[in-house]
């Protein structure tokens, strides 16, 4: 696997950029979840009201968190589970380790959770002997290919079908070389074939949760293949991985969160499945999990809290910001470097990792504000990283050459005349050198911009030069 | 880990700005919102008649590539449910749990009908059972876990027939 | 004229770069009914300093648009983006200094983008200028989602005899300038032109418009690196019927 970090954004850039199926794959599945979202969303006139009311929910839910979570983990225990509190990644991966160790399991089986690649659990597990298999598909295929997810909710989304057919014929060598495989059902039949076996095969079943339902004591995941489903049903135990702000105050307030989630997600009305659960199987139940463990994560998030990075908490992981950022689309999600890309990655990340790490995201956007506009929680995201770049200018992370530049044109733009003297001067010769083929193919201050770039040349004395003339 | 759970409710009050717990009046009003839940904004689109609700669940769910026949009475179940094997090229056997009311459908009248009940295992292709309700909003099923109706049953098999008595749609979920 | 004073905030990309978009902006504003001037101290509205996160220039630049500025009915500014940074940013800048935030909020109220406030305040619905040719209007990203400058001058243009407009893919995708960005990352910058300039070639029109120079030096800049001859134009030209000047990155006859 390529192991890329946040700090080396740039280069990891480079690298995405040069790769023809990452533009591929990012090319078909673009429109499929932009028109897909603005479809779903023209079906639904209350749409916009319904932003805000998500919106609302969830501030609310965030400005009483504590109070939320208690009530939450008061109901978790009344209904026979247990619930575990993790300060860190590492915490968490302690107590899922402990979790499978008690029960002696071998192998655990995953539905699709982003804390669960926050905290590195399929590492940890392996690490342990315990082994981890992703249940979902798109998960799987990465996992058999030694990858990281790549997008929020659709995991495999960087790869062509092509290198996901090459990738199963690798693994499943039971396959027939004259089998078609390269349309998603076939993917999907082979995969399902493989997993049920290891289904029935692992003790205990990991999944993340979409909300926390404080009313009931209840995790709530949606999928739709029904994977995840059956990771918390068949195994002996289920631990569901949740961060601290998945809480919602009661099952009235999930659905108006999952009205916006599918549609801003995938373009869905709703999701295939939306699994409720709560507790352990009772006495007179056939199914489910015997042992019910929750384990509430912060690593970072209550430092979020009370500072100008808390609307990010609001987020409900839907993936449209990435889905409409023209930056992620050029180039896709491992070049973030970390768990969470795009927008909201630009903005969590930092808070999670700390901006030294991290403070390469929120500076690789142009503010073109496409991610604020779909996201279904009014999260201001272009501002959030804007307050990023703030702190690294304050602590003096921002690159030197930069921050000179930048302080050398506000120290002459603040001195109005010495700005009229410098540019009237520089920009008549700049447009006399130019003036032949109205444009310049190098220059040596603007490299970065004539890499790729013809830079247009000035059209010969300035504006504010040419009006004190005239009157 | 009391300790950890201490930790971060602390660090929660801390950083909004609060010393210790909600006081107790604002606890109460948080308690009543948890509590007893206030109907949302619904989408209005299940503002209809209770006939074309009937019509737009089938709909919504079609949309989703769920297949819907409609039965008169619990008598036309059976032949309805073996037209569909057959038409699938599904075997005629099927898992289902002990359902109150899958138990007053006359499966006698499909007599090759294997029915096992039960929760399914990895060889199961086929379950039946009834949804406790549905959304015609969105064309979703409902579905209760419990001993008259196991989850595993819902996901399990690769074919899932559910029984719907119409009175079961409602409006939104 | 009564309350149509309009201080003209040039721009410094205009400035510097496209002084006929600042000409093409007085004429249009005149024959709107508004007198015009030009404040003398005038220079950059604070955006590269804001973006790079150097907080304290950047509101020691919007003071100076404050006071040189705030004595006009109008601040009308030939970009969306310097538009939006006054009118949408500078109000933030000052939230904790009560005698700054209420003169930045009085400057926001009635600074406006030139085209939007052609038809949203002077009631302007045609133009009377010639164009012969297909055009293609890219949305820059800070008028539209910052003042929902859509419809504005499409209206216009559709006002001008002999222009045809033709719609492009993604128009309201961002181009890639993204001020600094451009040059800090380069690489996805020129992704991100690169497929912007390939639906401007697929749309078969003669002509590129948009209404913020940045945008449109980074558009212009690649089609001429590839060699594609398309005229790329600030939309004020066209409307002012100014566009027998060069093109952007043209050079002049004489």
């Amino acid at each position: 696997m390529t192991e890329s970090i946040p700090s080396q954004f740039k280069e990891n850039a480079v690298r995405q950029l040069a790769d023809e199926d990452l533009r591929q794959a990012l090319t078909k599945s673009k429109g499929h979840f932009t028109g897909g979202r603005q479809k779903s969303i023209d079906n639904l006139p209350e749409f916009e009201e319904l932003r805000d009311k998500a919106r609302d929910i969830k501030n609310h839910t965030i400005e009483n968190l504590d109070f939320y979570l208690e009530a939450y983990e008061k109901k978790v225990l009344s209904s026979g589970g247990h619930v575990h509190w993790a300060s860190t990644a590492k915490d968490a991966q302690e107590i899922v380790l402990n979790i499978c160790q008690t029960v002696g399991a071998t192998s655990v089986n995953k539905g699709k959770s982003m804390i669960g690649e926050e905290c590195d659990i399929n590492e940890a597990l392996e690490a342990a002997g315990i082994n981890a298999v992703e249940t979902d598909l798109g998960e799987y295929i990465i996992q058999i290919r030694n990858e990281r997810p790549s997008h929020i909710i659709a995991p495999a989304v960087h790869l062509t079908k092509a290198q996901v057919e090459e990738s199963f014929r690798e693994t499943h060598t039971h396959l027939d070389p004259e089998r078609v495989l390269d349309e998603p059902p076939t993917l999907l039949e082979e995969a399902r074939k493989v997993l049920r076996k290891k289904y029935f095969e692992a003790e205990v079943g990991i999944t993340g949760a979409n909300f926390l339902v404080a009313e009931t004591g209840s995790s709530i995941i949606v999928t739709n293949e029904g994977n995840g489903d059956l990771s918390q049903l068949l195994p002996r135990v289920h631990i569901v991985l949740a961060s601290i702000e998945k809480v919602v105050p009661n099952l009235e307030d999930a659905s108006t969160l999952l009205r916006v989630l599918a549609r801003s997600a995938t373009g869905q009305e709703f999701s295939v499945y939306t699994t409720i659960s709560t507790g352990p199987r009772r006495d007179e139940d056939l199914d489910g999990p015997e042992e019910y463990h929750v384990i509430l994560l912060d690593n970072g998030r209550t430092s979020m809290l009370g500072t100008e990075f808390q609307d990010m908490l609001r987020c409900i992981r839907c993936g449209a910001c990435m889905n409409h950022c023209p930056v992620y689309q050029s180039v896709g999600g491992h070049a973030y470097g970390w768990v969470y890309p795009g927008p909201m990655g630009a903005v969590l990340s930092p808070g999670l990792l700390g901006v030294d790490e991290a403070g390469h995201l929120p500076n690789a956007s142009t503010f073109c504000g496409r991610c604020e506009e779909v996201c279904p929680v009014h999260i201001p995201l272009p501002k959030m990283m804007r307050h990023w770049r703030e702190r690294e200018f304050e602590r003096h992370l921002t690159p030197n050459a930069y921050r000179k530049g930048i302080q050398l044109w506000s120290f002459i733009a603040l001195r109005p005349n010495l700005y009229k003297r410098l540019t009237s001067f520089h920009i008549r010769i700049l447009g006399w050198i130019g003036r032949r083929r109205g444009r310049f193919s190098s220059l040596p201050m603007a490299k970065g911009w004539t890499k790729y770039r013809d830079l247009p040349a000035p059209e010969g004395k300035t504006f504010q030069k040419q009006w004190s003339e005239r009157s | 880990m009391n300790n950890e759970r201490n930790n971060i409710i602390n660090n929660i009050r801390k950083s909004l700005g609060r010393a210790g717990p909600i006081c107790s009046e604002e606890a109460k009003e948080l308690n009543a919102r948890v509590n007893k839940p206030v109907r949302n904004l619904l989408p209005s689109r299940t503002e209809l008649p209770k006939n074309e609700l009937i019509n737009l669940f089938q709909k919504m769910a079609e949309d989703v590539f769920a297949t819907v026949e409609r039965v008169k009475n619990t008598d036309e179940i059976p032949d309805s449910l073996t037209d569909y094997l057959k038409k699938e090229n599904l075997p005629a056997q099927v898992v289902m749990s002990p359902d109150p009311y899958l138990d007053n459908t006359p499966w006698e009248k499909q007599p090759l009908l294997e029915i096992r009940k039960g929760i399914p295992n990895e060889q199961d292709m086929v379950s039946v059972t009834s949804a406790a309700g549905a959304v015609a909003e969105t064309g979703t099923l409902a579905m209760f876990s419990g001993p008259s109706h196991p989850s595993t049953l819902n996901f399990l098999p690769e074919t899932h027939v559910v029984v719907l008595p119409v009175d079961r749609i409602t409006k939104n979920y | 004229m009564k309350n149509n004073r309009v201080a003209l905030f040039i721009t410094c990309l205009v400035d510097l770069f496209r002084p006929t978009v600042g000409f093409a902006s007085i004429k249009l504003l005149e024959e709107a009914g508004c007198e015009v001037v030009v404040p003398r101290q005038q220079t950059c509205c604070g955006q590269p300093a804001y973006n790079t996160g150097d907080r304290a220039d950047t509101i020691s630049i919007a003071k100076q648009v404050i006071v040189e500025f705030e004595d006009y009915d109008y601040i009308i500014v030939p970009s969306g983006s310097c538009a939006g940074m006054i009118s949408k940013h500078y109000p933030a800048l000052f939230s904790q200094d009560s005698n700054w935030l209420d003169r930045a909020n009085r400057l926001s109220k009635k600074t406006y983008e030139l085209i939007s406030f052609l038809t949203d305040i002077m009631g302007v619905d045609s133009v009377d200028s010639e164009f012969q040719g297909t055009v293609t209007y890219h949305d820059a990203c800070s008028g539209l989602r910052e003042l929902s400058i859509h419809d504005q001058p499409r209206r216009l243009l559709s006002s001008i005899d002999g222009l045809h407009l033709r719609e492009l893919d993604d128009a309201n995708v961002c181009c890639g300038f993204g001020g600094t960005f451009c040059v800090k990352y380069a690489d996805i910058s020129n992704r991100m032109v690169e497929t912007k300039a390939e639906q401007v070639i697929a749309t078969g029109a003669d002509t590129l418009l948009a209404g913020d120079l940045g945008c449109l030096l980074n558009m212009a800049g690649k089609l001429q690196r590839d060699g594609v001859e398309l005229n790329v134009r600030h939309v004020a030209e066209v409307l002012a019927g100014m566009a027998d000047k060069p093109a952007i990155g043209v050079p002049s006859k004489d």
